[in-house]
């Protein structure tokens, strides 16, 4: 099994232990091993300990060129796991649909979004 | 009345032409195939990028939301086998083997999309969809250069 294929079994597994509540997502300054050397907005990042590892999740906003002068902004979602210091040992940035669908689920997680919307229609 | 040795050569241009023709044929096939695909494969990787991430939110609740996710897998299903006859032989193998995972069968010839799942096979299977979006994705990428 490659990288790619562990990477997106681990995506999965913490998809679901994500939903099962057996892992917490909290909303967590971003690593200066992310924001060091950038100009890269990182409207969200997403921290959380999972088997003695930290992992966190990503949204990265980004000046894609076209030429010298000319760009747009693109915006891409990523995984990494941090080592001391904010170190970012690995990187995962492939367009993933199971890696949007872990972010979605980790945001909704530690936005508390659901027990607002119940406290705000009851 | 011509001599053997010509009635031979024109036998023998026969049969190669025959060939040639079903040669192009398939060719031309896999051209016609190639630009659908192109035209088609953003598209419906889009729709099944959809259901997928539709699939993920269910699983969270699946005890309540398991109707929802099964119609989304239906969905899944119906995309996938609209472009199955567009696809290479690798990728085509994979989606057959996937859309007849999500299909029950009933005296051997009667067909239909699977009406309920436990959470465990609701998330391999939504496995086995993730893994189908990223060859489809690898695909897409691939046929630029084609």
């Amino acid at each position: 099994m490659n990288t790619e294929s562990k990477t997106e079994k681990l995506i999965i597994l913490l998809t679901k232990e994500t939903y099962d509540g057996n892992v917490e997502w909290n909303n967590e300054p971003v690593p200066s091993g992310l924001t060091q050397g950038t100009n890269d907005i990182f409207p969200l990042y997403l921290g959380t300990v999972y088997k003695d590892t930290y992992i966190g999740l990503f949204q990265r906003r980004y000046k894609h060129f076209h030429d010298e002068f000319e760009y747009s902004w693109s915006e891409e979602i990523g995984m990494c796991v941090l080592g001391d210091n904010e170190a970012i040992l690995w990187e995962y940035k492939e367009r993933s649909v199971t890696l949007v669908n872990l972010f979605e689920a980790a945001r909704e997680q530690a936005s508390g979004i659901n027990s607002i919307l119940d406290n705000l229609i009851n | 009345m011509l001599p053997d040795w010509v009635q031979n050569i024109a036998s023998v241009s026969s049969i190669l032409g025959l060939g040639l023709t079903v040669w192009l044929l398939v060719e031309a096939k896999k051209i016609r195939n190639s630009f659908l695909r192109r035209a088609r494969l953003p598209e419906v990787i889009k729709e099944l990028s959809k259901a997928n991430n539709k699939i993920s939110k269910h699983l969270g609740n699946w005890s309540t939301e398991e109707r929802e996710g099964i119609k989304q897998f239906t969905i899944a299903k119906e995309l996938l086998e609209s472009l199955q006859q567009k696809l290479p032989d690798i990728e085509k193998k994979k989606v057959t083997i996937y859309t007849q995972t999500l299909e029950i069968r009933r005296y051997f010839f009667l067909k239909s999309t699977i009406s309920e799942a436990t959470e465990d096979e609701a998330w391999k299977l939504y496995t086995g969809l993730s893994g189908i979006i990223t060859s489809l994705n690898q695909l897409q990428k691939d046929s630029r250069w084609d």
